[in-house]
Protein backbone atom coordinates (compact mmCIF):
# COMPACT_ATOMS: atom_id res chain seq x y z
CA UNK A 1 0.00 0.00 0.00
CA UNK A 2 1.29 3.75 -0.69
CA UNK A 3 0.74 4.94 2.50
CA UNK A 4 1.59 8.28 0.30
CA UNK A 5 -1.57 7.98 -1.64
CA UNK A 6 -3.92 7.20 1.61
CA UNK A 7 -6.40 9.30 1.68
CA UNK A 8 -6.39 9.13 5.72
CA UNK A 9 -3.55 10.21 5.70
CA UNK A 10 -3.77 12.99 3.51
CA UNK A 11 -6.43 14.00 5.53
CA UNK A 12 -4.84 13.24 9.11
CA UNK A 13 -1.73 15.42 7.72
CA UNK A 14 -4.05 18.48 6.65
CA UNK A 15 -5.45 18.28 10.47
CA UNK A 16 -1.82 18.42 12.03
CA UNK A 17 -1.11 21.43 9.95
CA UNK A 18 -3.76 23.37 11.16
CA UNK A 19 -3.56 22.25 14.70
CA UNK A 20 0.30 23.93 14.55
CA UNK A 21 -1.11 26.42 12.91
CA UNK A 22 -3.73 27.01 15.59
CA UNK A 23 -0.80 26.43 18.08
CA UNK A 24 1.56 28.92 17.18
CA UNK A 25 -1.33 31.63 16.10
CA UNK A 26 -2.43 31.18 19.69
CA UNK A 27 1.37 31.19 21.03
CA UNK A 28 1.70 34.42 19.20
CA UNK A 29 -1.19 36.30 21.01
CA UNK A 30 -0.18 35.02 24.26
CA UNK A 31 3.36 36.79 23.98
CA UNK A 32 1.42 39.88 22.62
CA UNK A 33 -0.89 40.01 25.62
CA UNK A 34 2.21 39.10 27.84
CA UNK A 35 4.97 41.48 26.50
CA UNK A 36 7.13 38.47 26.21
CA UNK A 37 7.49 37.86 29.60
CA UNK A 38 5.81 34.65 30.09
CA UNK A 39 8.42 31.35 29.52
CA UNK A 40 5.85 28.56 30.74
CA UNK A 41 1.79 28.22 30.88
CA UNK A 42 0.14 24.90 31.90
CA UNK A 43 -2.55 23.10 30.00
CA UNK A 44 -5.57 21.96 31.52
CA UNK A 45 -4.40 18.77 32.28
CA UNK A 46 -1.56 20.55 34.30
CA UNK A 47 0.81 19.79 32.45
CA UNK A 48 3.74 22.53 31.57
CA UNK A 49 4.60 23.95 28.09
CA UNK A 50 7.37 25.50 27.45
CA UNK A 51 7.21 28.48 24.78
CA UNK A 52 8.87 28.26 21.60
CA UNK A 53 11.10 31.54 22.58
CA UNK A 54 11.94 30.38 25.94
CA UNK A 55 12.78 26.93 23.86
CA UNK A 56 15.40 28.60 21.51
CA UNK A 57 16.53 30.85 24.84
CA UNK A 58 17.27 27.43 26.78
CA UNK A 59 18.45 25.82 23.73
CA UNK A 60 21.13 28.78 22.78
CA UNK A 61 22.05 28.73 26.42
CA UNK A 62 22.66 25.10 26.69
CA UNK A 63 25.15 25.10 23.60
CA UNK A 64 26.38 28.16 25.26
CA UNK A 65 27.49 25.97 28.18
CA UNK A 66 28.44 23.11 25.85
CA UNK A 67 30.84 25.56 24.23
CA UNK A 68 32.21 26.97 27.34
CA UNK A 69 32.90 23.28 29.19
CA UNK A 70 35.03 22.18 25.91
CA UNK A 71 36.86 25.73 25.98
CA UNK A 72 37.66 24.77 29.63
CA UNK A 73 38.88 21.54 28.60
CA UNK A 74 40.71 22.37 25.89
CA UNK A 75 42.42 24.90 28.24
CA UNK A 76 43.37 21.73 30.27
CA UNK A 77 44.27 19.59 27.66
CA UNK A 78 46.60 21.99 26.28
CA UNK A 79 48.01 22.61 29.78
CA UNK A 80 48.77 18.76 30.99
CA UNK A 81 52.33 18.14 31.19
CA UNK A 82 52.43 15.30 28.44
CA UNK A 83 51.79 15.04 24.90
CA UNK A 84 47.75 13.62 24.43
CA UNK A 85 45.69 12.76 21.92
CA UNK A 86 42.72 10.75 20.72
CA UNK A 87 42.67 8.34 17.84
CA UNK A 88 40.07 6.64 16.48
CA UNK A 89 40.32 2.65 15.41
CA UNK A 90 41.57 3.86 11.90
CA UNK A 91 44.72 5.34 13.09
CA UNK A 92 42.92 8.93 12.77
CA UNK A 93 43.91 11.60 15.28
CA UNK A 94 40.60 12.96 16.43
CA UNK A 95 42.33 15.46 19.09
CA UNK A 96 45.67 16.53 19.83
CA UNK A 97 47.03 18.60 22.53
CA UNK A 98 49.46 21.67 22.09
CA UNK A 99 52.14 19.61 23.60
CA UNK A 100 52.18 16.83 21.35
CA UNK A 101 51.40 19.00 18.13
CA UNK A 102 54.02 21.34 19.09
CA UNK A 103 56.85 18.17 19.16
CA UNK A 104 54.99 16.83 15.76
CA UNK A 105 55.71 20.38 14.69
CA UNK A 106 52.45 21.79 12.92
CA UNK A 107 49.38 23.30 14.64
CA UNK A 108 47.20 21.39 16.30
CA UNK A 109 44.20 22.57 13.12
CA UNK A 110 46.19 20.88 11.06
CA UNK A 111 46.26 17.79 12.71
CA UNK A 112 43.05 17.17 14.26
CA UNK A 113 41.04 15.17 11.33
CA UNK A 114 44.30 13.68 9.68
CA UNK A 115 45.32 10.30 9.12
CA UNK A 116 48.89 9.59 11.00
CA UNK A 117 49.94 7.86 7.77
CA UNK A 118 50.46 11.30 6.37
CA UNK A 119 51.50 13.07 9.57
CA UNK A 120 54.34 10.00 10.14
CA UNK A 121 54.21 7.63 6.94
CA UNK A 122 57.50 5.65 7.93
CA UNK A 123 56.33 5.22 11.42
CA UNK A 124 52.66 5.23 11.03
CA UNK A 125 52.21 1.12 10.57
CA UNK A 126 54.41 0.40 13.86
CA UNK A 127 52.28 3.45 16.27
CA UNK A 128 49.05 1.19 14.40
CA UNK A 129 50.57 -2.40 15.11
CA UNK A 130 50.48 -1.02 18.97
CA UNK A 131 46.93 0.20 18.24
CA UNK A 132 45.75 -3.04 17.43
CA UNK A 133 46.77 -4.70 20.09
CA UNK A 134 44.82 -2.29 22.60
CA UNK A 135 41.54 -2.19 20.44
CA UNK A 136 41.39 -5.86 20.04
CA UNK A 137 42.16 -6.87 23.69
CA UNK A 138 40.55 -3.83 24.71
CA UNK A 139 43.58 -3.65 27.61
CA UNK A 140 45.62 -0.79 27.89
CA UNK A 141 49.12 -0.81 27.08
CA UNK A 142 51.36 1.37 29.45
CA UNK A 143 54.84 2.43 29.95
CA UNK A 144 55.49 1.61 25.98
CA UNK A 145 59.12 3.18 26.38
CA UNK A 146 60.84 4.25 22.68
CA UNK A 147 63.50 6.90 21.45
CA UNK A 148 61.83 9.19 18.90
CA UNK A 149 64.21 12.01 16.37
CA UNK A 150 62.34 15.19 16.94
CA UNK A 151 62.47 17.40 14.46
CA UNK A 152 65.78 18.88 15.19
CA UNK A 153 67.42 15.43 15.08
CA UNK A 154 67.94 15.15 18.64
CA UNK A 155 67.08 12.15 20.82
CA UNK A 156 63.89 11.93 22.45
CA UNK A 157 63.14 9.51 25.03
CA UNK A 158 59.53 9.08 25.79
CA UNK A 159 57.29 6.67 27.91
CA UNK A 160 53.48 5.79 26.44
CA UNK A 161 50.51 4.71 27.52
CA UNK A 162 47.84 3.63 25.13
CA UNK A 163 44.32 3.22 26.82
CA UNK A 164 41.21 1.79 25.00
CA UNK A 165 38.18 4.07 25.42
CA UNK A 166 35.03 2.09 24.98
CA UNK A 167 31.58 3.12 23.97
CA UNK A 168 28.56 2.11 26.39
CA UNK A 169 28.25 -1.64 24.51
CA UNK A 170 31.74 -2.58 25.48
CA UNK A 171 33.40 -2.08 21.93
CA UNK A 172 36.08 0.18 21.51
CA UNK A 173 35.73 3.63 19.83
CA UNK A 174 38.78 5.50 20.20
CA UNK A 175 42.35 5.50 22.12
CA UNK A 176 44.08 7.98 23.91
CA UNK A 177 47.52 7.86 24.04
CA UNK A 178 49.58 9.76 26.41
CA UNK A 179 53.43 10.16 25.57
CA UNK A 180 55.95 11.53 28.67
CA UNK A 181 58.82 13.31 27.65
CA UNK A 182 61.12 10.97 29.79
CA UNK A 183 64.86 11.86 27.98
CA UNK A 184 66.07 13.78 31.24
CA UNK A 185 65.59 10.79 33.21
CA UNK A 186 66.86 8.40 30.57
CA UNK A 187 69.95 10.40 30.53
CA UNK A 188 70.25 10.43 34.29
CA UNK A 189 69.73 6.65 34.18
CA UNK A 190 72.60 6.59 31.81
CA UNK A 191 74.95 8.58 33.66
CA UNK A 192 73.81 6.30 36.90
CA UNK A 193 74.85 3.04 34.76
CA UNK A 194 78.04 4.55 33.38
CA UNK A 195 78.88 4.89 37.53
CA UNK A 196 77.74 1.91 38.22
CA UNK A 197 79.82 0.25 35.85
CA UNK A 198 82.99 2.39 36.84
CA UNK A 199 82.44 1.25 40.46
CA UNK A 200 82.59 -2.24 39.11
CA UNK A 201 85.73 -1.69 36.78
CA UNK A 202 87.59 -0.10 40.33
CA UNK A 203 86.62 -2.76 42.27
CA UNK A 204 88.01 -5.50 39.92
CA UNK A 205 91.22 -3.43 38.90
CA UNK A 206 91.52 -3.08 43.14
CA UNK A 207 91.40 -6.74 43.44
CA UNK A 208 93.64 -7.50 40.81
CA UNK A 209 96.63 -4.71 41.62
CA UNK A 210 96.96 -6.88 45.17
CA UNK A 211 97.09 -10.59 43.59
CA UNK A 212 99.55 -8.69 40.97
CA UNK A 213 101.33 -6.67 43.34
CA UNK A 214 101.96 -10.06 45.53
CA UNK A 215 103.33 -11.88 42.49
CA UNK A 216 105.74 -8.50 41.65
CA UNK A 217 107.16 -9.08 45.00
CA UNK A 218 108.29 -12.67 44.26
CA UNK A 219 109.94 -11.58 40.82
CA UNK A 220 111.56 -9.30 42.50
CA UNK A 221 112.90 -11.12 45.42
CA UNK A 222 114.11 -13.88 43.59
CA UNK A 223 115.91 -11.39 41.27
CA UNK A 224 117.66 -10.09 44.22
CA UNK A 225 118.43 -13.01 45.92
CA UNK A 226 120.40 -14.51 42.06
CA UNK A 227 122.39 -10.33 42.60
CA UNK A 228 123.04 -11.19 45.77
CA UNK A 229 124.05 -14.46 45.72
CA UNK A 230 126.98 -13.61 43.27
CA UNK A 231 128.93 -15.44 40.76
CA UNK A 232 127.16 -13.98 37.83
CA UNK A 233 128.80 -12.61 35.05
CA UNK A 234 128.20 -9.05 33.65
CA UNK A 235 125.54 -9.90 31.01
CA UNK A 236 123.63 -11.80 33.71
CA UNK A 237 123.99 -9.05 36.21
CA UNK A 238 122.56 -6.73 33.94
CA UNK A 239 119.71 -9.05 32.52
CA UNK A 240 118.66 -9.32 36.44
CA UNK A 241 119.11 -5.67 36.42
CA UNK A 242 116.20 -5.11 33.68
CA UNK A 243 113.91 -7.74 34.98
CA UNK A 244 114.39 -5.50 38.33
CA UNK A 245 113.54 -2.61 36.19
CA UNK A 246 110.82 -3.62 34.38
CA UNK A 247 109.11 -4.94 37.99
CA UNK A 248 110.16 -1.78 39.20
CA UNK A 249 107.70 -0.19 36.33
CA UNK A 250 105.00 -2.92 36.80
CA UNK A 251 104.84 -1.84 40.40
CA UNK A 252 104.12 1.74 39.85
CA UNK A 253 101.55 0.64 37.17
CA UNK A 254 100.07 -1.92 39.94
CA UNK A 255 100.16 1.50 42.43
CA UNK A 256 97.99 3.08 39.60
CA UNK A 257 95.20 1.10 39.52
CA UNK A 258 95.32 0.36 43.03
CA UNK A 259 95.04 4.50 43.23
CA UNK A 260 91.84 4.06 40.77
CA UNK A 261 90.28 1.89 42.77
CA UNK A 262 89.70 4.09 45.60
CA UNK B 1 3.88 52.88 66.59
CA UNK B 2 2.94 49.44 64.83
CA UNK B 3 5.56 47.76 62.63
CA UNK B 4 3.90 47.19 59.04
CA UNK B 5 2.60 44.04 58.12
CA UNK B 6 5.32 41.38 56.74
CA UNK B 7 5.21 40.42 53.28
CA UNK B 8 5.00 36.87 52.13
CA UNK B 9 5.76 36.16 48.48
CA UNK B 10 5.61 32.92 46.24
CA UNK B 11 7.25 33.20 42.83
CA UNK B 12 6.47 30.61 40.51
CA UNK B 13 9.70 29.95 37.87
CA UNK B 14 10.05 27.80 35.45
CA UNK B 15 14.19 26.42 35.66
CA UNK B 16 16.44 29.13 34.98
CA UNK B 17 14.58 30.12 31.91
CA UNK B 18 14.99 33.80 31.01
CA UNK B 19 11.94 35.62 32.19
CA UNK B 20 11.89 33.60 35.05
CA UNK B 21 15.35 34.12 35.88
CA UNK B 22 14.69 38.11 35.55
CA UNK B 23 11.45 37.76 37.91
CA UNK B 24 13.62 36.32 40.41
CA UNK B 25 16.12 38.87 40.05
CA UNK B 26 13.51 41.57 40.20
CA UNK B 27 11.90 41.30 43.14
CA UNK B 28 14.66 40.41 45.34
CA UNK B 29 15.69 44.03 44.05
CA UNK B 30 12.57 45.07 45.12
CA UNK B 31 12.44 43.65 48.19
CA UNK B 32 16.04 45.37 49.23
CA UNK B 33 15.22 48.77 48.19
CA UNK B 34 11.33 48.18 49.69
CA UNK B 35 11.04 45.46 52.00
CA UNK B 36 14.00 45.04 54.06
CA UNK B 37 13.65 42.61 56.80
CA UNK B 38 10.04 42.19 56.26
CA UNK B 39 9.57 39.96 53.53
CA UNK B 40 9.66 36.32 52.86
CA UNK B 41 10.04 34.48 49.14
CA UNK B 42 9.78 31.02 48.62
CA UNK B 43 10.92 30.43 44.86
CA UNK B 44 8.35 27.65 43.28
CA UNK B 45 10.09 25.79 39.95
CA UNK B 46 7.40 24.51 38.11
CA UNK B 47 9.78 21.72 36.24
CA UNK B 48 10.66 20.35 39.62
CA UNK B 49 6.73 20.87 41.19
CA UNK B 50 4.10 20.74 38.25
CA UNK B 51 1.19 19.65 40.58
CA UNK B 52 1.86 21.79 43.08
CA UNK B 53 1.20 25.08 39.97
CA UNK B 54 -1.63 23.46 39.54
CA UNK B 55 -2.96 23.05 42.61
CA UNK B 56 -2.38 26.58 42.98
CA UNK B 57 -4.14 27.91 40.13
CA UNK B 58 -0.80 28.80 38.15
CA UNK B 59 -1.27 28.80 34.53
CA UNK B 60 2.02 30.90 33.41
CA UNK B 61 5.58 31.50 34.48
CA UNK B 62 6.99 33.84 36.00
CA UNK B 63 4.02 34.44 38.49
CA UNK B 64 4.71 36.21 41.50
CA UNK B 65 2.27 35.35 43.82
CA UNK B 66 1.74 37.96 46.81
CA UNK B 67 0.05 35.86 49.84
CA UNK B 68 0.04 38.09 52.94
CA UNK B 69 -0.89 40.55 53.53
CA UNK B 70 -4.36 38.88 52.23
CA UNK B 71 -6.01 39.22 49.96
CA UNK B 72 -3.83 36.85 47.73
CA UNK B 73 -2.73 38.97 44.16
CA UNK B 74 -0.86 37.45 41.35
CA UNK B 75 1.41 38.89 38.85
CA UNK B 76 2.26 37.51 35.76
CA UNK B 77 5.73 38.19 34.04
CA UNK B 78 9.41 39.68 34.66
CA UNK B 79 8.47 42.47 37.39
CA UNK B 80 10.74 44.93 35.06
CA UNK B 81 7.74 47.30 35.07
CA UNK B 82 9.00 48.43 38.61
CA UNK B 83 6.15 51.28 39.80
CA UNK B 84 3.66 49.29 38.00
CA UNK B 85 4.47 46.19 40.05
CA UNK B 86 4.98 48.09 42.91
CA UNK B 87 1.45 49.74 42.63
CA UNK B 88 0.46 46.47 41.90
CA UNK B 89 1.81 44.72 45.66
CA UNK B 90 -0.05 48.17 47.49
CA UNK B 91 3.55 49.44 47.93
CA UNK B 92 3.62 52.47 45.77
CA UNK B 93 2.82 54.56 49.14
CA UNK B 94 6.38 53.09 51.00
CA UNK B 95 8.31 53.47 47.96
CA UNK B 96 7.35 56.91 47.77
Amino acid sequence: MNLEKSPELVEANEEIAALIETLFTAEQRLEELTAGEVDTVAGRDGRTFLLRRAQEQLRFREAAKQTAILNELRVLFDMMPAMIWFKDTENNILRINKRAADAAGKPVAELEGKSVREIYPQEAAKYFADDLEVIQSGIPKLGIVEMLKSRDGKELWVQTDKVPVSDKDGKVISIVVMAQDITESKQLEQQFRQVQKMESIGTLAGGVAHDFNNILSVIQGYADMLKTDGGLSPPQVDYIEQINAATFRATALTRQLLLFSR
Amino acid sequence: MSRPANFKFQLYVAGDTQNSALAVANLNALCRSNLVDRHEIEIVDVFREPKRALADGIFMTPTLVRLMPVPVRKIVGTLNQMQTVLQALGLESIAA
